[in-house]
């Protein structure tokens, strides 16, 4: 007679510990089992190993199981599926008013640009493009490589493109703000690593709302925006920066409003402005920043007694904050982190975070933009 | 006729975590999801609740594998400069991580099939409802978990082997 198999042995276990919903059939195979059994010396051996094995298995997986916490009550789960359909609700409404408005922007400006064209006043006007809010006290070296010449030629040129931009603004935050929400709401999507070229082509498109439509204010906000856009409007590929990682908070059971999006929370830091040099001189050591991003603001202060820089720069109109500090900061901001979004009753951040590690530094990236754009902008730090 | 989902939430749950811990290895994650899971039955009404959880929990495990990577190895990090940084943690709760560690990577060593098999049994479900969640033929069940068992030991015995010469 054959002899049974591991598998129908395990099988045979399983069977009597949970039994299947065949039920005939299982007591007829263990019937034949048993009865070989009784009369093979070798397959009754095998039959104590494979419970040995099914015991140690056993044994193993529970010493990886959770440790053991109340179940949270039905009513938890009623109440987060309310939330879940309230933030659904309120992103479609917020979508839809800025869109309202964006449209009655643009609607009322391209009447008001017909109408000057038609009456014969000329194009000259005082606002700056939006895009190209200096800093107070810097020459254009410190800011991105904007020269005066390329902004009077910008403030020469169409004050509709800076409307036409802020519209297309609020189009994009309104946008952005629903990629989040809704990201937070869905479960985490399979492309959440999207190729370099997926995310490529991302930025690029977020390059191209941001950017106006005349010549010469497009030049300027297609730099900012997409500063890395070649003759075929691709970023540059390359390989993350050595310790890139990124920070992120869990999604807190039986908060009121779970975080939404990843995030750190900074203690409060009482920041001092400064220049380039002496934020160089208190970090003691060069300042990273993003190359081609105009700069808004230099900082000085201190997180955790650690001397630390915040360096704001503009991502078209979103300003990206450069917190720069000792890496032994990092492990402390995000224990904390943790430790205060479980006790908070509501998220008030939006936004994502991201951290650079590298030679005992730690260039923390915070913006109000989707996780992926940002990590793109980590990449560029030299 | 609808599905009282109090009822299979209070049954189910307990497992649906036990499941989705080995999956995402963090227990807040683990019972966040298992809370998403029962969110997304709320309006559904399948055949097989019990199977149907375990799908969607396998489902969303997935996609937070994929979204988590990066912030896993960031947890590694962390998690090292934090032991060092606290010499005085007790020794049995280092142990217990260690150990948890070291099962956890003898799981990572098995085919994504064989472990997927193990779980879904180790979390309660019998050979015709992991049949049915793999796709496996119910007559392949009992193979499927010999193998994985049996790596599973050997696995860890060959790390644990390691561990103590290195120790």
């Amino acid at each position: 007679m054959s002899h049974v198999d591991e598998g129908r042995l395990h099988a045979y276990l399983d069977a009597i510990e949970r039994p299947a919903g065949g039920q005939s059939d299982d007591r007829e195979d263990r019937g034949v089992i048993e009865s070989h059994l009784a009369q093979c010396a070798e397959c009754r051996a095998l039959l104590a190993e494979v419970r040995q094995v099914r015991e140690r298995s056993a044994s193993l997986l529970a010493v990886a199981a959770p440790t053991p916490a109340p179940q949270p009550s039905f009513a938890d789960v009623l109440a987060r599926a309310g939330r879940t359909q309230q933030r659904r609700r309120l992103t479609r409404i917020n979508r839809l008013a800025a869109l309202g408005w964006a449209a009655t922007v643009v609607l009322a400006v391209g009447l008001g640009w017909i109408a000057r064209g038609a009456i014969g006043i000329g194009p000259q006007s005082e606002r700056p493009p939006l895009e190209l809010t200096p800093p107070t006290s810097r020459s254009a070296a410190d800011v991105g490589g904007v020269t005066e010449a390329q902004s009077d030629e910008a403030r020469r040129g169409a004050p509709v493109a800076a409307e036409l931009a802020r519209a297309a603004d609020l189009v994009q935050q309104a946008e952005g703000q629903e990629n989040l929400e809704e990201a937070a709401s869905r479960p985490p999507s399979p492309a959440a690593e999207p190729g370099e070229e997926e995310a490529a082509a991302r930025l690029e498109a977020a390059g191209r709302r941001q950017g106006p439509v005349p010549a010469a204010p497009a030049e300027m906000a297609g730099r900012i925006a997409a500063p890395d856009s070649g003759p075929d409007a691709r970023l540059e590929r390359k390989a993350p920066p050595a310790g890139m990682v990124t920070v992120s908070a869990v999604t807190i059971p039986g908060a009121a409003v779970p975080v939404e999006t990843e995030q750190i929370l900074l203690p409060a830091i009482e920041w001092t402005p400064a220049d380039l040099e002496t934020a160089a001189v208190h970090l003691k050591g060069p300042i990273q920043r993003i190359p081609d991003l105009p700069i808004r603001s230099v900082e000085t202060g201190a997180l955790y007694g650690e001397p630390s820089v915040r360096l704001v720069q503009w991502s078209g109109s979103v300003p990206v904050e450069l917190i720069q500090s000792a890496e032994v900061v990092l492990a402390r901001l995000q224990a904390d982190s943790l430790g205060a979004v479980r006790g908070r009753e509501a998220a008030t951040q939006r936004g994502s975070t991201a951290a650079v590690v590298r030679d005992g530094r730690v260039v923390l990236l915070r913006a109000a933009l989707p996780l992926d754009s940002l990590r793109l902008l980590a990449r560029r730090l030299p | 006729m609808s599905i009282d989902w109090s009822v299979v939430y209070r049954d189910t749950y307990p497992d649906l975590v036990r499941y989705l811990h080995r999956k995402v290895w963090d227990a807040d994650r683990a019972q966040d999801l298992a809370q998403e899971v029962f969110v997304r039955a709320l309006d559904q009404n399948p055949d097989n609740p019990r199977a149907w959880l375990f799908t969607v929990a396998t489902n969303l495990a997935r996609d937070e594998a994929r979204s988590v990577i990066r912030r896993r190895r960031h947890l590694q990090l962390v998690k090292v400069e934090v032991e060092a940084a606290t010499p005085d943690e007790p020794d049995a709760v280092f142990e217990r991580s260690e150990r948890e560690r070291q099962v956890r990577r003898a799981l990572e060593s098995l085919s994504e099939r064989d472990r997927e098999v193990l779980l879904l049994w180790d979390a309660g479900l019998d050979y015709e409802e992991i049949a049915r969640q793999t796709g496996l033929a119910v007559t392949a069940i009992g193979t499927t978990l010999a193998r994985a068992r049996k790596r599973l030991v050997d696995a860890h015995a060959a790390l644990e082997g390691r561990h103590v010469a290195r120790g």
